[in-house]
């Protein structure tokens, strides 16, 4: 099939979400930025804290370690998401290729 | 499906806590000390804004060239929203322990003046945080 009979650019699509494209360096980042950000809460909570889980300091950082979350809360929740969509976005366009490709 | 997104499985399954401690500490060493920690997590904070900005620009970059992807607006609208959200909750949480910070030194600065040079600085990383907001 020529360029011309594409029913979009779905080329443009696989470059964009691919592994290593642009969506994903984004998201690759703000991951690499997540984990740093996890390593300085860690490395200041012995420079910086209040005695026992009652004191004002330990809920701020109780907070920050939730946003920062695991799989199922805060940033890394959707990250989770994001990656999903990433994926899907992905396959559906060289779905669509293969589609045009064999003449669908 | 072909899972080409990259996703650091490792650390986001880690179980994120914060520790419990016996007694308060403030260490003010001048290199490496708390107001050093608290001046990069801002700047991380700050990196992660941008990251999510790049995020939903690309999102606009997909939506807006193939109408076929359009569908998916609501569930980006969706992501960014909650990382907004959470970036935020992230950078109140910092300004308050910025906050318990300059009121504890004002506590300890009738003891020990050497603490208003630590007073100045955390009074202007609480204004940069409230630029930030």
């Amino acid at each position: 099939m020529d360029q011309t009979q594409k029913s979009y650019e779905y080329d443009e699509v696989i470059t964009f979400t691919q592994s290593g494209g642009q969506m994903d360096s984004t998201l690759k980042q703000l991951q690499t930025h997540l984990k740093e950000l996890r390593n300085l809460v860690n490395e200041c909570e012995p420079l910086y804290h209040g005695k026992g889980t009652t004191s004002p300091i330990y809920n701020q950082y109780k907070t920050l370690y939730a946003n920062i979350g695991n799989p199922n809360q805060g940033l890394w929740n959707q990250v989770y998401g994001a990656v999903q969509l990433q994926n899907q976005i992905y396959n559906n366009a060289q779905n669509d290729k293969r589609k045009d490709q064999q003449g669908y | 499906m072909n899972e080409v997104a990259y996703y650091d499985k490792g650390e986001a399954s880690l179980d994120k806590q914060a520790k419990t401690f016996q007694n308060f500490t403030y260490d003010n060493q001048s290199n490496g000390g708390v107001l050093n920690k608290l001046s990069e997590i801002e700047k991380k904070i700050n990196d992660i804004k941008n990251d999510i900005q790049t995020l939903s620009g690309d999102y606009n970059t997909l939506v807006n060239k193939y109408e076929k992807f359009s569908n998916y607006k609501s569930v980006m609208n969706k992501i960014i929203t909650t990382m907004t959200n959470n970036v935020d909750a992230i950078n109140r949480s910092y300004g308050n322990v910025v906050k318990t910070a300059t009121q504890a030194i004002n506590e300890h600065m009738s003891t020990d003046s050497t603490l208003m040079s630590d007073l100045d600085q955390l009074n202007r990383l609480l204004a940069n945080g409230s630029k930030t907001n």
